[in-house]
């Protein structure tokens, strides 16, 4: 119930009462802006010029419920891949290893110069260094790692493939990266890895002839190599589909074997998990911890860079800056129909899954102002060893990124090429230089090791 | 006229008792159409009683335009006595105040009016009623991480806006005395004594609709009526006229958001089937961070003559 209402003034006319009030809610007023000055001011100096006589804390001193919050980001607590119903061979150790062997082989390819490698470079952590990926051609955005990529339910940046089986096979015949036709494409597998193949996969019935397969046929190709496509029947373009997949699949399997060796930053989670300061101290520097606690509370980069991948998986638009105006990047937008027309989803005919079990195919969110312009946050491991960065490698360095995070601007809209203003999901930091460079330097103690030893990293013997 | 506004809950209550006893002795009817009845007949008192305090606070404004009038130095109405400042005043505060007391009184019988309507369709549907809570969170180690507000509901980064990164400091941490200062955007909490309840009415309160999660078998999970974070899972919609009786067929829209963020759900669930008359079975639901969530229904009856209406469910989570 209602508490009592104010009780009013006798008179509505006592003009004296309301003088009173108004002074009385002027000064007020005036309190709180002046104290609100105040504290801005104070909150200022305290950025700009933290006072000398003041103890500084001991950024190596954390408390129970700060480790508690700082172990799930080891990479120790990784969690197990997700199951893939679509690839029956997912977790198979000889599709593991064709997979390996396709991923490094450039002969597949129609000019026979490129492999998956050539932009996924093992000694790069799996990336090119390049602002856009090169290959035949250059494509509009940059080459991802794939060291973790099974985690994540969309590839690509804007999530146009619903697993890394059906990724790996639309490079194949872009016309910028590897430009190989389906058709081509199977009659190498054959010829260079078949028995291989056949081994894991059966043998599969009902191809077109060997030396048709020579000539360029697919549904993506020119129109020539369309209408060879269409001159085939649907069981000669099924069975082609299939084998085509069982490359991606292998190349998945494969790709799921992929380990990231501990980085620093987890040799000091651990040693924090421990209590023993002594190692913290040697695993990361002073300013390195003043960037982790910036990185995890004011600069709040944590809220989309999560988890032991510093990734939440999920689509944002951090507003930045679009690497051709004259075309730009709808993003998830994009990503979406592209899923809804790619022939190599969890709900297609080469999917081992049954359509139930394609939850996200089927309860696909294609509409909506955040999928505008909106790109998969990327993993932070490595980011210190993986310039250039954004999706289009807009930023050269790690301080273009933080200046751009620091004071942004809000995303380019041009109503004549987006469908809705672009949603901007960040706030700026206003951060000092000198957090700025804690950040970066955090940054560089994600950084892992290049595992020389490991063999599923190089090209197979 | 005031007394008779005065009088007219007391006229509901002597009328809706003489309802519901004609009701009992034509034919004891089951607990569950009890249970209809007497929401129904508090949602009646609700509806009376938030007329009653729109008239108040009509009547109020009116007083306050006399009282208005009289202080410009205006003439009074031709034909109305001249009633004294005070006299107005007095009427003015009596006005505000029934009109206060009658709206929080149509919102207490609002209350229970589902809270009745809710007990019956508990009663009624008991198969497909097994959760009658407010829909939680099922814990897990992803939960930790859904914490964090992701993104600032704001498309301007001028100088004037609020530093949303630098303010308020999360206090939850605090409390549990971290060194890790977390800030949380503002605007993004929901309010303390949002309704979150299970059962809800319709906008226009033809339908009451429940929800709740629709676990296939009893599963390993810790508490298999509650929501998975960030995992794909299954609700059972049900609908009912407010005698009870099952809405079927209806078509039915789903839409969901987070109403401190700019963004709606991660996927697009929709009613895949009817499980039974009344009872839908809403796929693809996924929720991807902590919060406060609206979940909303559009429901179409396949009755042309039946009113389409909207519900709407807040969860917390």
């Amino acid at each position: 119930m209602p508490g009592p209402l104010p009780t009013m003034s006798r008179s509505i006319w006592c003009s004296d009462a309301r003088r009173r009030v108004v002074a009385g809610v002027l000064a007020a007023a005036s309190t709180l802006w002046a104290g609100a000055l105040l504290a801005q001011a104070q909150a200022q100096a305290q950025v700009q010029a933290p006072s000398p006589t003041a103890v500084e804390p001991d950024p190596y001193a954390f408390t129970d419920a700060d480790r508690r919050y700082l172990l799930p980001f080891s990479l120790t607590r990784l969690p197990p891949l997700s199951p893939a119903p679509s690839n029956r061979w997912a977790d198979d150790p000889g599709a593991a290893a064709l997979g390996q062997r396709l991923f490094f082989d450039a002969g597949l390819s129609a000019e026979g110069r490129f492999s998956c490698a050539s932009c996924h470079q093992p000694e790069r952590h799996f990336t090119d260094g390049l602002p856009q990926g090169r290959a035949t051609g250059t494509v509009r955005r940059g080459t991802p790692s794939v060291l973790g990529a099974g985690h994540s339910a969309w590839l690509n940046w804007d999530g146009r493939a619903d697993s890394l089986w059906a990724q790996a096979l639309e490079p194949i015949e872009h016309p910028a990266e590897l430009a190989t036709p389906r058709s081509v494409y199977v009659a190498r597998l054959l010829a260079r890895h078949g028995r291989a193949l056949a081994a894991v996969f059966g043998a599969t019935p009902g191809l077109p002839p060997a030396e048709a397969l020579q000539q360029a046929a697919s549904p993506l190709g020119d129109a020539v190599a369309q209408q060879r496509w269409g001159g085939w029947t649907a069981a000669q373009r099924a069975a082609v589909d299939r084998v085509f997949s069982q490359a991606g699949k292998a190349l998945m399997a494969y790709q799921r074997r992929l380990q990231l060796p501990p980085a620093r930053f987890d040799a000091f989670v651990e040693a924090l998990g421990r209590g023993d300061n002594a190692a913290m101290r040697r695993w990361m520097t002073t300013d390195e911890v003043a960037g982790l606690r910036l990185f995890m509370g004011r600069a709040n980069c944590v809220s989309c860079h999560n988890g032991p991948q510093f990734t939440n998986h999920e689509f944002h638009h951090i507003g930045a800056p679009e690497a051709d105006r004259r075309r730009v990047d709808l993003g998830r937008a994009e990503g979406v129909r592209a899923l809804q027309a790619n022939a190599f989803t969890c709900l297609s005919a080469v999917s081992d899954a049954a359509p139930a079990q394609c939850g996200e195919m089927n309860f696909l969110k294609t509409e909506g102002p955040e999928l505008v312009g909106a790109i998969k946050t990327p993993s932070l491991r490595n980011v210190a060893a993986t310039a250039p960065y954004m999706h289009a490698g807009q930023f050269a360095t790690l301080a273009q990124v933080l200046a751009h995070y620091n004071a942004p601007l809000p995303p380019f809209y041009d109503p004549a090429q987006h469908p809705s203003r672009p949603h901007f999901d960040i706030a700026p930091l206003r951060l000092s230089d000198t957090q700025m460079q804690q950040i970066i330097a955090f940054l560089g103690s994600l950084s892992s090791p290049v595992p020389v030893d490991d063999p599923w990293w190089w090209p197979p013997r | 006229m005031r007394w008779l506004q005065g009088l007219l809950p007391a006229v509901l209550v002597v009328a809706v008792c003489a309802t519901a006893a004609t009701a009992q002795t034509a034919q004891a009817p089951s607990a569950a159409d009890a249970a209809f009845a007497e929401g129904r007949s508090w949602l009646a008192q609700a509806q009376q009683r938030a007329q009653a305090s729109r008239a108040a606070i009509l009547a109020a404004n009116r007083i306050r335009q006399q009282i208005n009038a009289l202080r410009a130095g205006r003439p009074a109405a031709p034909g109305a006595g001249s009633p004294s400042p005070d006299d107005l005043l007095r009427e003015l505060e009596r006005q505000q105040a029934d009109g206060a007391r009658w709206r929080a009184e149509a919102e207490t019988a609002r209350e229970r009016a589902q809270q009745h309507l809710a007990e019956g369709l508990t009663l009624g549907w008991a198969p497909w009623v097994r959760d009658t809570q407010p829909l939680t969170l099922d814990t897990d180690a992803a939960r930790f991480f859904a914490r964090r507000a992701h993104n600032a509901p704001l498309r301007s980064v001028h100088p004037n806006m609020p530093d949303a990164a630098a303010a308020p400091v999360d206090a939850e941490a605090a409390a549990r005395e971290m060194s890790l200062q977390l800030p949380m955007l503002a605007a993004q909490q929901a309010p303390p004594d949002l309704d979150i309840a299970a059962f809800q009415l319709s906008r226009d309160q033809h339908y009451l609709a429940h929800i709740e999660v629709h676990a296939d078998a009893p599963s390993d999970l810790g508490n298999a009526a509650a929501v998975p974070l960030n995992r794909m899972h299954r609700w059972r919609l049900l609908v009912s006229d407010l005698a009870g009786r099952p809405v079927a067929g209806a078509v039915i829209r789903v839409t969901g958001h987070m109403p401190g963020h700019v963004h709606g759900l991660p996927t697009q669930p929709r009613v895949t089937r009817a499980l039974a008359p009344g009872v839908y079975l809403v796929e693809g639901l996924k929720f991807q961070m902590e919060g406060w969530w609206v979940m909303q229904f559009h429901i179409q009856p396949a009755d042309a003559g039946a009113p389409a209406d909207d519900v709407a469910f807040n969860l917390v989570f």
